[in-house]
């Protein structure tokens, strides 16, 4: 099998038996990019010589027989635009940071390179995290591998279809609505939001700071599993990170695999189903809730009534947080300015500078944000949105008190085609709807290939979630249901992908 | 409830230091309706229920102290490196005072 068919986990030990090198790995995925991201726009800017480096040093490593940085070492990543990158432009899919060559790194890329991760470059996105199909970057959208007409998912689109177009093994995403988990559904991969907290925010460009969590994208539920462990942790440098032990999620994964779940109880979130959801999404689903209950897990029915609510209390809460944080780009410390001519005063040169930077997703969710938060408003807006959240922990505690993981669909539908919901915002926020409320309430909840929608032929996610600091426990499910998913079906969902 | 109108629009681009065109104006004038008028939603379900606490975090923010070292941060050169103008090793921007300041 070619090198770019195989996992980060089967990378990774050959990598280190000296079977192969990490420079060959990485180059053969560098050839990758050249050759199909035309078709693509995964990425906005491809640092080979970085990524070729780091790959040296762990072959050198290998060589002499030195202890290995970490069990990735030597195994290439695309990085999502909006962690920074010392020296390596970091635009955030804006306008406004064109250019922009970051003076330090953010703490997740300096995890990757201590872990001796070679990063192949930087995923596009929906500008500044701020959308569901990646057609909100100022550089052009990305466009789904298995059918080139559709959405790759958003925000994180770039890191999505890098990953399922075998440009990199690996990818990094944030997911404050959604952005991992929509993404890998309609991409046929794994997607992974940690507990909040449990991945440093330091240089992870802010869009909504209570909900913005870093995590791993990959092609399989070890992988992901894998790149968790060397992201996540304990920083200083974040007042939100969680000082608690990373959760065992390797050994959650390995023990998933031998595909027991005899004494796990799954909770289906009744709340997830019924108008707006497509059929081929809905029967993917329930034939997945099937295998969970093959493998001897229990199966109940829950009901969460306030997640009905937290699709509003969302793009009330994430607007108002945006309005607040991009308020840092006034054109004066760094990023664009226009209108510095001498005639304009710093304000006009601010509000000049954000028209010309910012795009429309951009603008409408600061007005938005700018709103909610004016007195006046703010009570019935923010003040009720803050109340949602806490009614949906309420849900999710009272769930958790039944259930080990509840499962959902990841997606009320499958890609839909670019330009098809660019016009009309509400159409497009529903596609996070299944996604939010463990945002909201900053738990742990992730994405895996549940086969393919009988009606269209696309990729389907199945969400498992589970509560906050409890994420291993959702990758033993999801490695159990990926490990008789794929027998059953004959081999790996991602096999099935037309070739580019 | 919300009903904006375009006035009300153009007072928000304000308020966010954004310029705005007429021509946005119209089209974000009608997209903040809906938008706004969907997310309203969430007053009806705490309307009457005034025990519920709000959440602003999901994780129980406290302090969070450190010894004061000295440490290593930017150099100057660092932190300049982005900026659109920079003189004399600071930071160059606009006049910020009107002509009757």
């Amino acid at each position: 099998m070619s090198v770019i068919k195989q996992t980060a986990a089967e990378l990774a030990a050959r990598i280190h038996a000296g079977e192969v090198s990490s420079v060959d790995v990485t180059q053969a995925h560098l050839d990758r990019i050249t050759k199909v991201d035309d078709q693509l726009n995964a990425f906005l800017h491809v640092d080979a010589e970085g990524a070729l480096a780091a790959a040296a040093k762990v072959d050198a490593d290998v060589a002499a027989g030195k202890p290995l940085a970490s069990p990735l070492a030597g195994v290439p990543l695309a990085l999502k635009d909006v962690m920074t990158t010392e020296g390596v432009p970091t635009t955030c899919g804006s306008k406004t940071l064109e250019g922009w060559l970051p003076p330090y790194d953010a703490t997740v890329t300096r995890k990757l390179r201590e872990a001796g991760v070679p990063i192949l470059g930087k995923t596009n996105m929906d500008e500044f995290a701020m959308g569901s199909s990646t057609e909100n970057s100022a550089y052009g959208p990305t466009r789904n591998p298995w059918d080139t007409s559709r959405i790759p998912g958003g925000s994180g689109g770039g890191s999505s279809a890098a990953i399922a177009s075998f440009e990199a093994p690996l990818a990094i995403g944030t997911d404050t609505g959604g952005s991992i988990r929509q993404p890998g559904a309609v991409t046929g991969t794994v997607g992974v939001k940690p507990t909040y907290g449990g991945v440093s925010r330091y240089g992870l460009v802010a869009f909504s700071s209570s909900l913005d969590q870093a995590g791993p994208c990959a092609r399989t539920v070890l992988d992901a599993a894998l790149l968790h462990e060397v992201i996540a942790g304990h920083d200083p440098m974040d007042s939100t990170s969680i000082n608690a032990p990373v959760p065992s999620v390797v050994e959650a994964a390995k023990q998933g695999a031998n595909g027991d779940l005899t004494g796990v109880k799954v909770g289906v979130v009744t709340e997830f189903s019924g108008e707006g959801y497509q059929q081929g999404v809905l029967d993917s689903f329930q034939a997945a809730v099937e295998q969970l209950r093959n493998l001897g897990a229990e199966v109940v029915e829950i009901s969460c009534p306030s997640f009905r609510y937290a699709l509003p209390a969302y793009y009330l809460i994430a607007p108002s947080e945006c309005s607040s944080n991009l308020a840092r780009f006034d054109a004066m410390r760094y990023g664009l300015r226009v209108g510095d001519d001498g005639d304009h005063s710093a304000e006009e040169v601010m509000s000049m500078s954000r028209e010309a930077g910012f795009g429309a997703e951009v603008k409408r969710r600061i007005m938005i944000g700018t709103y909610a938060l004016s007195s006046g408003y703010y009570d019935a807006y923010y003040g009720s949105a803050q109340q949602v959240r806490t009614l949906i922990t309420r849900d999710f505690a009272a769930a958790y008190e039944q259930v080990d993981v509840l499962v959902s669909p990841t997606t009320p539908t499958t890609a839909f085609k670019i330009g098809e919901r660019v016009d009309d915002p509400m159409a497009m926020y529903l596609a996070d709807l299944c996604t939010i409320p463990a945002n909201l309430a900053g738990n742990a909840a992730m994405s895996v290939p549940s086969g393919l929608a009988a009606d269209d032929g696309l990729p389907v996610g199945l969400q498992i979630m589970a509560p906050a600091l409890a994420d291993d426990r959702m990758y033993r499910v999801a490695a159990a249901y990926e490990t008789a998913r794929d027998a059953a079906a004959g081999g790996a969902l991602i096999n099935q992908i037309p070739e580019l | 409830m919300p009903n904006i109108s375009r006035d009300e629009v153009a007072h928000l681009a304000k308020l966010a230091r954004l310029g705005v065109t007429d021509e946005e104006l119209d089209t974000f004038a009608p997209q903040l309706d809906v938008i706004l008028e969907s997310v309203a939603k969430v007053s009806e379900v705490v309307g009457t229920d005034q025990d519920v606490p709000p959440t602003s975090h999901a994780v129980e923010l406290t302090n969070v102290f450190r010894e004061d070292e000295v440490r290593q941060g930017l150099t100057q050169e660092q932190a300049l490196s982005g900026a659109p103008a920079a003189e004399d090793g600071r930071f160059r921007v606009p006049r910020i005072l009107g002509e009757e300041q």
